[in-house]
């Protein structure tokens, strides 16, 4: 195998080189990344939820008994419930914060672009400020200013790829999906960063959620055994049509805790090249493709 | 080694059984002794899956989905499952079409095609054939494989797979130059993927 001349994976896809390349670069990361435990925590939780399912199924008092008793109460209590409801709550108002959370998901996954004012505090007291913007579950562009100069980063349709600050230094592609490895962030900084949809899916999968006392914030709690990329916590405000406001997340690595922020500051439709490396940079500008 | 056929599932899901349709059914009570063995097999099986999982969808946070998703799915339709087939193949049925959901869900994901799944399946089979319960257990043979080569093409697959690093800092962690490390990385990986072919008695190796 002249592996010099190793072909492009998605050019070889089902013609067996592309399955014989997705097949050894799982094992290898697998092999050289083994995380064993949060194997252990994924079964964990999905045993978690139907031991839960089990547990609310299951009851002392037979169903149909206990509804024949309840069934009146039952009725004026939801006639009175709902009344409230049409009175104080607002209609896209949801009663528990996983409902709230599952809703702006929904929201957050529409092909709609949002942009946020992004700060990140790391650990050794390097601020990082810039801006964030996404469409839907994938589609996302990142600009920080670094003390080097401005770096823009993001995954469009077919690359995840960064143009650094100097003019000099290539733009660098990857394969999709790898836009935390583009950016040399550890695995504990992915979610909130960029994917905003896929971070609520995951905080509300992972963590314990309620409302603050001020009624409107969510405050996220992780669960143990939850994987590393999940903040220790999380507040996020959400907005009447389930968009996300603000986003604040913190973890707790080996050098000490670090902060993500994330300000909506509007929904300004952008061109569908806004999202792709060649809106970001001069057309004279060296591009190398990694993959 | 004896090497069995290549199981068939019973019944796996097709494509007219989507995930939503799964996701939005209750999850069934079962007995004590279905929700132990349940958990024995899956705790047994759920690494490989997920590697299977990653080799197909990537992204690790879709990974997770689409994990949870199978093993909801299989609890689900536990009833389905004939005891004399191979549990892990039945999963990985189940997988691929929660791939598929979760991909049509994900516009802007690339799908991907039934013969790539088919020649994933083939590899992901032929390792479940290895000796051992565990997923760990299984990859003695991609050990054996890493540790034939040369001490810098292992340094190089760790940098790349285990840091994550490619382009620039890997070479910098190879201390060369940025084709060659990428030449390293290629070679090594060609030489594993000879050796597991060939440990694995796959086609073409």
């Amino acid at each position: 195998m002249n592996a010099d001349h190793e072909p492009n994976r998605d050019d070889l896809d089902g013609r067996g080189y592309g399955a014989d390349r997705r097949f050894l670069d799982a094992l290898l990361e697998r092999h050289f990344a083994a995380a064993p435990a949060e194997d252990a925590a994924r079964v964990d939780a999905v045993l978690r939820r139907i031991d839960s399912a089990g547990a609310l199924a299951a009851s002392p008092v037979p169903a149909r008994w206990r509804f024949r008793v309840l069934r009146p109460l039952a009725a004026v209590a939801a006639a009175a419930a709902f009344l409230l409801a049409v009175l104080l709550v607002p209609a896209p108002f949801s009663s528990t914060a996983s409902a709230a959370i599952q809703r702006a998901t929904e929201a957050m996954s529409r092909a709609v672009d949002l942009q946020y004012r992004i700060e990140i505090d790391t650990p050794l007291g390097i601020p990082f400020r810039g801006d964030l913007w996404t469409r839907g579950y994938d589609l996302v562009v990142l600009r920080l200013d670094t003390p080097a100069g401005e770096v823009w980063a993001g995954e469009g349709r077919e690359f995840a790829w960064i143009v650094p600050p100097f003019d000099r230094m290539p733009v660098r592609l990857n394969d999709r999906g790898s836009l935390r490895e583009v950016l040399k962030l550890q695995e504990d900084m992915s979610a909130p960063l960029f994917h905003i949809a896929s971070a609520l899916e995951r905080l509300g999968e992972w963590c314990d959620l309620r409302f603050d006392s001020d009624g409107e914030t969510i405050e996220a709690r992780r669960l143990e055994g939850a994987p590393r990329d999940i903040p220790v916590r999380a507040r996020i405000r959400i907005g009447p049509q389930g968009i996300v406001r603000e986003f604040e997340a913190e973890w707790t690595p080996i050098l000490g805790p670090r902060k993500c922020r994330l300000t909506w500051i509007g929904d300004q439709e952008r061109d569908d090249s806004f999202y792709e490396h060649a809106a970001h940079h001069g057309a004279e500008r060296d591009v190398v493709d990694l993959r | 080694m004896t090497k069995q056929g290549r199981p068939i599932p019973s019944s796996i899901p097709r494509e007219d059984s989507p995930s939503a349709a799964d996701r939005a059914r209750p999850v069934p009570q079962r007995s004590d002794g279905e929700r132990k063995l349940f958990e024995a097999l899956v705790r047994d099986h759920s690494e490989l899956l997920y590697v299977f999982i990653r080799s197909c969808v990537g992204r690790s946070s879709l990974a997770d989905e689409v994990h949870q998703d199978t093993l909801l799915t299989a609890w689900r339709r536990l009833s389905d499952f004939d005891q004399s087939r191979s549990f892990g193949a039945w999963l990985r049925g189940i997988a691929r079409v929660q791939i598929r959901a979760h991909l049509r869900l994900r516009a802007s994901v690339p799908t991907i095609s039934d013969e790539l799944l088919d020649g994933l399946e083939a590899r992901f089979h032929a390792l479940a054939q290895q000796p051992g319960d565990r997923l760990e257990d299984k990859l003695e043979c991609l050990r054996s494989c890493i540790a034939e080569l040369a001490e810098r093409d292992q340094r190089a697959l760790e940098i790349r797979y285990s840091d994550g690093l490619r382009g620039a800092p890997l070479a910098a962690g190879l201390e060369t130059s940025l084709e060659n490390a990428k030449k390293i990385v290629q070679r090594a990986r060609a030489r594993v993927l000879a050796c597991m072919k060939g440990k694995l008695e796959l086609e073409g190796s």
